[in-house]
Order: C-alpha cells, then structure tokens, then sequence
C-alpha cells in the first residue's frame, strides 16, 4: 500500500518536462558543487598571464578575465558556495517561519489575528530591503547574508503554517481531539503540522530558487560572501560574487558576468519547476492532465488515531 | 456614502504600518553593535584626545544618544513625520539633501518598471486569455511555460542579458546615463519584465474567467461588437485582480530597483543604500529603508482606493 502510493507519486513527479528536467539539472548541481573546486579550482583561481582576457575558444568556454583565469570553471566552482549558503538560508527560513506560525495558530485567538497582521506586512516588504538592513546589524559575510535570507524568507513559511492550521483546525478529528482534553501545543505539533508537511516540503524547494536569487544579490552587491584570494579562494566565491566581479570587466569579457548571472536563472528556475512538479504530487489538482494517479484521497489521521494519541498521554 | 469611512480605515491602517515601520527600524538600528556616536565621529577627521572627548558628546546629542530610550523612540518618530534625519556620518551632508538629490533617478526608474509592468502585462494576458478560450491548448501550454520562465528571472540577471544585446552588441541603449530619456528604457525593462509575464499569467485566466460568464454569451449572441465586450465587461472585470497583483509586484519591483542601480551607473536611492550599509552610515541606511516602506504602504493603499473605484462593490465588504 505504501509503497504503491509512493510509486504513483513518483509516477506523477516524472510526467511533467519540467519536474524530469528540474529533477536532472538539480541532480547536476549538486554533483557540480560536490566535485567542482577540487576538478576546476586550479583552473579557476590560477592566473595565466599568456591569456589575458582570451575570447571565447573550445578551451576557454567562457573566456578568461583579467589574470587569464578560466571563466567557465570559476562559475562551476562558485556552484558549492552558491547552493551551501542557499540550503543554510531555507533551512533558517523553514524553522523560524515554521514555528512563527506554528505558536501563532497554537495561540489562536487575537494574539493570532496579531501574527497574522504582522506576517503580511513583513510579507509585503521588498526582500533585500529586509536582508540589507540585517547585514546592516550584523558584520557583513557570507554568514550574516545567509541569516539575512533566512529571516527575508520566512514569513513565507509563517504565513503558509499559518493559513494551513487554520484549515486543519476546523477538521473534526482535530475537535476530537481538541474535546479529549489533548493540549492545543500537542494538537499543533502532531495533527496540525503532521497533516500539512507534504505543503512544507513543497514550499522549501519553491523558495529554494527565490533564496538563491536573493542571496546572489547580496554577494553581488558586496554585503555577502567576502571572496578571499589566495588557496582559499576556491572556496570563497559564488555566483553573485562572480557576477559582481564579470560586471567590472563587462567589455572585456562579458561571459563573466553572463555565466554566473545564466548559473543562477538556471538554478533558481531548476528548484521553481521542481517544486511545481512536487506540488502536483501532493495536491493532484493541480494536474491540468489527468492521470490514473489522480484522485486518490490524502490519508488523514483518523478518530482512532486520536484516540490511541489521548491513551498516550494517560 | 461609504467612501468616508473607507478612506479613513486606509488612513488609520497607513499610520499604524507606519508607526510599525519605524519601531522596527528604531530596534534593528539599537541592535546594531558598538557605539554609532563613536562611527559617525571616527569617519570625519583625526582630532586631539579632548577635541576627541567633545566631538563625542556632540555627536551623541545629535544622535540622540544621551537620552533615555523612550525620548529616543519619540525622537525618531518625530523625525519619521518631519523627514528629518540629521547628518550623513560619512559626508556630514544632510541626509535630507542627500535623499532630495537621488530620489528622482530611483522613482524615474520603478515608474519605468511599473510602466512596463502594466502596458506589457494586461495586453498580454487580455490577448492571451482571448485566444486560448477554450481551444490552441499548445499556446496555452506554450505560454504558461515561456511566462513562468521570464518571469522568474531575477532583474539583475535581466539586466546583464539586456546590457550584453542592447549596449554591447547592438549599440542602441547607453551602458551608462548620458542624461536622455533612453537612459531609462533598459533598466525599466530589465525591471518590469519579469512582473509583466507574472501579471500575464493572472490577467489571462481571469479574462478567461470573465469571457465564459453567462452575460458574455449572451452578449456576443447579440451581435454586440468586440471593442464595446472587452471594453465594458472584460477589461473592469479584469483589471481589479490585475490592481491587486500589480500592487504586490510593486514591493518586488522596488527591490529590484535597489539591486540593479549599480549596474547601469544609476547614482538613485537604491546605490546610495549599498553604499550606507557598507559604511555603516545609519542615518542614511534608516532614512532610506524607511523611504522605501513608505513608497509600499503608499502604493498599496492607491492600488486599494483605485480598486473601490472600478469596482464599489468592495467598499460594502469594507
């Protein structure tokens, strides 16, 4: 049973183009950034001084900057840094937003109705008018670009734990519970997020994409990642950093700026279709194609859950 | 009738946003550390010890330093209404001046976008909607896929793609200002796009929304001419979840702004920002960021008035 559900769903993940090439290009990202400063990090960061700005060529996919170092190879290298910082970014992201709105729908009430207003007005905001005022309290480094993302981002998960409890909420199972004498803490943390997981594990590869763009634009405007030079250097660039430095010699080599700026669209696009792809997978409704898949009702915890639930806590 | 009481809520909710706005940024800037009257005196010159001492206390009262939080607080509420922020701690401009001299590049350039946003957007969907009611399921498909992929392109990444063609390639935009009105074309567009294949997306399904209510059918058995259908039904019908959604993309748009400033050589609002924050210059970080806000509360609120103009049904809901 479970495993065929799990079979229909990965059935429906790989119908679409776009959840198949998301899924392959994310596959590749990440063997890039697992393999790419030690296999081009010598290219990338040494200097060549007999081929000062080469144009484009079979050996220089991108052509070289300044110093003769390898465009292309310095964009597959920037790949680690770029998705590290970005998964640290969601992952902060996820757990504030998450129990932002996890102890606002645990409250309920009016302190609710307060969160809910809070949310949507930092919702509301420019991101990186958020993330830049962070890095204005922090000392400006990859790390506080990371905590500056995060904290940009996660309203979006307050908001998505939000709306959703207050749907699990009205469900009878949960007034079971609820007239059982169960506590509204434990109701949150085991009917309400347990149901709606599938939407949070969606919402994380959506923002994914939007982090790394943020992300991107806080090393490209300096107030991120602070490349080293140097053995280290390999392991201080991303993307942004990369396009920041390409757009400074624009003229000269524009695929300095082009394959880092393409890197990140790809990337950012990547993770969009694959959390569209998943979002297919979880809410079949949204699958404009019907397929045999389609229909098959979401398990919910059932009364005698419940019930073996309130047994527990006895 | 109701158009008082509307205005005044969206007033009252104006001011508390506000009033939001600035405790937030009042506590993210006590939060930052070190002492920022020691910041804004160490960038100026080299003084002696005691020149050292009285420049301190000097620049503690100008920040306000020297009082309890509360009359801190009240401080830079008073300076929110007034707009006064005193000195720049790098230049020792005002930060008024400052702000008076760079807002029209920054306001040129989001009108730019939001132009480009709404005359790109509502066409397109409108157009879209009309040929994919009910048959071409490929454009739909084609759109839906070309619309999703534009529009999720980051405007700095836009920007480099715009500069590479439109300024290197071909030369018909400047790289850089040259102080004609072409200077805005490329960064409007790397700005705007994007928002207007998003707006697209929702404008199309609502004009198809829109095209298969009854009225519409009937209408159309009657012979009425097109011009007089999509102008007196779909377009109203249309254009309130357009408002709504443009008013959203607006925020983004205006981050969008902040970031690809620096690219085109902009001296806007936005670079000013970059430039603070690396400086650590607060009176001009806070000024700004608040600026900023204040342009999303402002036009959310329009987008909310022009709203109950086309449509006075959601004054009653009000």
């Amino acid at each position: 049973m479970r495993t065929s559900r799990r079979q229909a769903r990965l059935r429906t993940l790989l119908s679409t183009p776009t959840g198949v090439v998301g899924l392959v290009m994310i596959g590749a990202l990440i063997v890039i950034a697992v393999i790419g400063p030690s296999v081009w990090g010598d290219k990338a960061t040494a200097s060549d001084y007999l081929n000062l700005f080469a144009p484009r060529s079979a050996e220089f996919p991108f052509g070289t900057d300044g110093a003769g170092r390898d465009l292309f190879a310095r964009t597959l290298v920037g790949t680690r840094l770029s998705l590290i910082l970005t998964a640290g970014s969601v992952l902060i992201a996820a757990v504030v937003g998450i129990l932002m709105g996890a102890v606002a729908a645990a409250t309920g009430g009016r302190t609710q109705r307060v969160a809910g207003t809070v949310i949507d007005t930092w919702l509301g905001f420019p991101s990186i008018l958020l993330s830049v005022l962070v890095v204005t309290v922090l000392e400006r480094g990859a790390g506080a670009a990371v905590i500056a993302t995060g904290l940009a981002f996660a309203p979006f998960f307050a908001r998505l734990t939000l709306t959703l409890a207050a749907g699990t909420v009205g469900k009878d199972y949960v007034a079971a519970a609820r007239l059982l004498g169960v506590s509204r803490v434990r109701i949150v943390t085991k009917y309400i997020l347990g149901s709606i997981n599938d939407s949070l594990v969606t919402a994380v590869f959506s923002t994914f994409g939007q982090c790394l763009i943020a992300l991107s634009a806080l090393s490209f405007l300096g107030l991120g990642v602070q490349p080293e030079v140097g053995a280290r250097e390999r392991f201080t660039i991303d993307w942004g950093v990369l396009l920041d430095q390409g757009i400074k010699n624009f003229r000269e080599a524009p695929f300095g700026a082009l394959g880092p700026a393409f890197a990140i669209a790809l990337a950012g696009l990547a993770f969009g279709w694959f959390g569209d792809a998943l979002a297919r997978v979880f809410n079949p409704r949204l699958t404009v194609r019907r397929d045999r898949s389609d229909g098959e009702p979401v398990a919910e915890p059932t009364a005698a859950a419940v019930g073996a639930e309130v047994t527990d806590h006895d | 009738m109701h158009w008082g009481r509307f205005l005044a809520q969206r007033l009252l909710r104006v001011v508390v946003v506000s009033i939001v706005l600035v405790t937030a940024t009042f506590i993210t800037v006590r939060m930052v550390p070190g002492d920022p009257a020691l910041k804004a005196i160490g960038m100026q010159s080299d003084r002696t010890p005691a020149e050292q001492a009285k420049a301190l206390k000097q620049a503690r009262s100008d920040l306000h330093l020297d009082r309890p939080l509360p009359v801190q607080y009240l401080e830079t509420l008073r300076s929110a209404v007034t707009f006064d922020f005193g000195k720049s701690f790098q230049t020792g401009q005002k930060v008024t001046q400052i702000i008076s001299d760079r807002v029209g590049s920054t306001l040129r350039l989001a009108l730019g976008g939001t132009i480009v946003m709404l005359v790109i957007g509502v066409p397109l969907g409108v157009v879209i909607g009309a040929l994919t009611n009910g048959r071409r399921s490929g454009l739909e498909v084609g759109f839906s896929g070309i619309s999703g992929f534009v529009g999720s392109i980051p405007p700095y990444v836009l920007s480099v793609i715009g500069i590479f063609l439109f300024a290197y390639t071909w030369s018909i935009f400047p790289r850089i200002p040259e102080g004609s009105l072409l200077d805005d074309v490329l960064p409007s567009l790397a700005l705007g796009l994007g928002p207007a294949f998003l707006l697209a997306r929702v404008v199309r399904v609502e004009t198809l929304d829109v095209l298969q209510q009854d009225y519409v059918r009937t209408a159309r058995s009657k012979w009425l001419p097109w011009t007089r259908l999509y102008a007196r039904d779909v377009m109203p019908n249309v254009l309130t979840p357009a408002l709504t959604i443009a008013g959203v993309l607006f925020s983004s748009l205006l981050g969008g702004a902040v970031v690809i400033e620096g690219i085109f050589g902009r001296n806007g609002l936005g670079a000013t920002l970059i430039n603070a924050v690396q400086l650590g210059d607060y009176p001009v970080v806070v000024a700004i960021s608040l600026l900023f806000g204040f342009l999303v509360v402002i036009a959310n609120t329009v987008v909310d008035i022009l709203i109950a103009f086309i449509d006075p049904r959601t004054l009653v809901a009000a």
